[in-house]
């Protein structure tokens, strides 16, 4: 193990099958199957408090399964101590040693991996070009800012060359410019160290940005794999469309189904076509996702797909948000890109139709 | 800065209490010190200024004798109850909360609360029969008493820093590989190190000043310098026990200067 630790030439695919923790009468994570494959970037993504810093922790060896197990590149790791694990974490608050100096931190790994002082010299100077901190070696970490020392713990855990590196909330402590600029940097490293990344995040733009795939969690469970398009333009569920970006949630009536396509019937009476996740028949009460830019505001026409008033119209820069109450009630959301126009043409309390861009519409698992 | 009407400074006789305690506190000190360069051959009657009774002391066999046998006695000791205290503060501090750790912290500091009379007749008792078994009647004994009471003092602030320290720091270190063992070595000893060094000059200080257990536990001629001063009053004494006295303050004052430029440095 200790050769393909040091000469990863992939990442680690990491399984999880049929986890689930408990902590006291507390369960953390419910029956939770993943898996991880090599070389990917891949977000565990959910609001504080879902299990996905647990589940973090089971990958690493801080925490054991009280059921299930963990696999990496089809091993059972579950029984083994973090130091026996080829996995490297970067801890939310860095946690760099502090009576160390930069190349001392970053070199940590690889001298109690008991690597000769030369090998480790060489890693640590590669390491420090990686991450930008040239020159940086003999500092103690105590003297650097937040962004260096987010740097260093990257280089750290990157250093003995992981088959994993698990990624618990790094960002979090970092203004949003230098988090924007972490964002590539970290894309980056993954693609160009081949390793495989496991990010920890409550930041559903991080997640979308950097992923390659994501899962979303809550309450202890998995809600939904996918690529950042499928989270985003195919939620299978309310919690996942809700939890990713705006959205409008609308009921409707199954008419037809046909292949993967179904066509539902809105309480305005438009017909319009949409996806779905699971089976549904017709005559079924669905509820149905249509994402605010993918509706526009027009003159109010027999066409329009939905009709209503404008209750608030909010200026964002980008682009403009209308808050509009349907006939039935409820509230529906449309932004629309600016112009450079300076007006969006529309008012306050005007009467409007809105129109949808073709197939736009996602049916939700109950 | 806006001075509160209850601050306590502002309260009344706060300055008398202030000065009364100060007083009490260190004029007997001070009348120690300066009638160790008393010139006469009495402990209160004062003949001019002299540093004749340090050299006296110095020069005395005796004190050589105990002085150096309290200094084998503490370090031994010191070391002892700091390895002791070392352990005992990672397995209270290192572990989930369970029933009993309550106990364990009283059984640990037990020392301070057990009357030292009452350890010392017991320690009379077990260690007579002991010499009797064994025929050994070495500084052995002392070593031991003196590092059993020695403990608790080591073992505060041990555990204060210990239970002050960041968790995830150990994390990390098995994180990277890191066996147990080397992450006590190269992580937890490291960042321990300030709290170590003061548990045994602590400890090292308490031993070098006992009496009670000292008097009953030693063999003949194995007296330490506090209880050679103690055999001093049964005869004529001398201001070559306040000159004595004077030197243990000036060695300990010296202990806590060192011990706080060296945690100053740290931080």
């Amino acid at each position: 193990m200790t050769e393909t630790r040091t000469t990863a030439a992939h990442g680690g695919a990491i399984g999880m099958h049929g986890i689930k923790k408990w902590f006291g009468n507390f369960q953390a994570v419910d029956d939770v199957t993943l898996d991880i494959r090599s070389n990917e970037f891949f977000t565990l993504l959910g609001p504080s408090g879902c299990g996905k810093t647990t589940l973090l922790r089971m990958i690493a060896g801080f925490e054991l399964p009280t059921e299930g197990q963990v696999l990496l590149d089809g091993v059972d790791i579950s029984s083994l101590l973090p130091n026996q694990r080829p996995v490297n974490t970067v801890f939310q608050n860095y946690a760099l040693f502090p009576h160390l100096t930069v190349a001392e931190n970053i070199g940590f790994g690889l001298k109690m991996l008991g690597k000769p002082r030369s090998e480790i010299d060489s890693v640590v100077n590669d390491m420090l070009k990686l991450v930008h901190l040239e020159g940086r070696g003999g500092n103690p970490v105590t003297q650097l800012s937040g962004g260096q020392q987010q740097r260093v713990a990257l280089a750290r855990a990157l250093a003995p060359r992981p088959k994993v590196l698990l990624l618990d909330e790094p960002l979090s402590a970092l203004d949003l410019k230098l988090r924007k600029s972490m964002q590539m940097e970290l894309k980056r490293l993954q693609t160009e160290t081949g390793i495989t990344f496991v990010f920890v995040t409550h930041d559903q733009e991080e997640a979308l940005t950097m992923s390659d795939r994501i899962a979303v969690m809550s309450t202890g469970t998995v809600r939904q794999v996918g690529s950042p398009w499928d989270i985003y333009d195919r939620p299978a569920e309310r919690f996942v469309a809700d939890f990713i970006g705006e959205t409008n949630f609308l009921e409707a009536e199954v008419v037809a189904v046909s292949g993967d396509r179904a066509r539902v019937r809105l309480s305005s009476g438009a017909e319009i076509p949409a996806t779905f996740p699971a089976d549904v028949t017709p005559g079924g009460k669905v509820t149905v996702v249509i994402r605010p830019e993918h509706a526009q505001v027009g003159a109010p026409s027999p066409a329009s797909v939905l009709r209503g008033i404008i209750r608030e119209i909010v200026y964002l820069g980008t682009d403009t948000h209308f808050h509009i109450r349907l006939e039935d009630g409820t509230t529906f959301t449309v932004r629309q890109q600016n112009a450079r126009s300076g007006s969006c043409g529309f008012s306050k309390d005007e009467a409007v139709g809105i129109n949808l861009s073709d197939d736009v519409a996602q049916i939700l698992r109950d | 800065m806006f001075k509160s009407h209850f601050d306590i400074r502002s309260q009344p006789g706060f300055g008398f209490i202030t000065l009364f305690t100060f007083f009490a506190l260190y004029l007997p000190i001070a009348a120690l010190v300066i009638y160790s360069f008393n010139g006469a051959e009495s402990l209160s009657r004062w003949d001019g200024f002299s540093a004749r009774w340090f050299v006296a002391a110095w020069q005395n066999a005796a004190v050589q004798d105990a002085a150096i046998r309290s200094l084998i006695i503490a370090i031994w000791a010191a070391f002892l109850a700091t390895i002791a205290a070392t352990m005992a503060a990672l397995a209270t501090t290192r572990t989930t909360p369970y029933r009993g750790l309550t106990f364990k912290y009283a059984l640990i500091n037990q020392p301070l609360m057990v009357p030292e009379i009452v350890t010392a007749v017991a320690l009379l008792i077990v260690f007579s029969r002991i010499k009797v078994w064994t025929g050994y009647s070495g500084l052995g004994y002392l070593v031991v008493a003196h590092t059993a009471f020695c403990i608790p003092f080591a073992y505060l602030p041990i555990r204060a820093r210990l239970e002050s320290m960041d968790l995830t720091l150990e994390r990390a270190a098995a994180d990277l590989y890191a066996t147990r063992w080397q992450t006590f070595r190269h992580v937890t000893l490291p960042l321990l190190r300030p709290a170590v060094i003061a548990g045994f000059m602590l400890a090292f200080v308490i031993s070098l000043d006992d009496v009670v257990i000292t008097e009953f536990v030693k063999s003949g001629g194995q007296d330490t310098l506090p209880t050679y001063m103690l055999g001093q009053l049964r005869r004529e004494t001398t201001p070559e026990i306040n000159a004595i006295a004077t030197v243990f303050l000036a060695l300990s004052t010296a202990l806590v200067v060192v011990f706080f430029f060296i945690n100053r440095k740290k931080q």
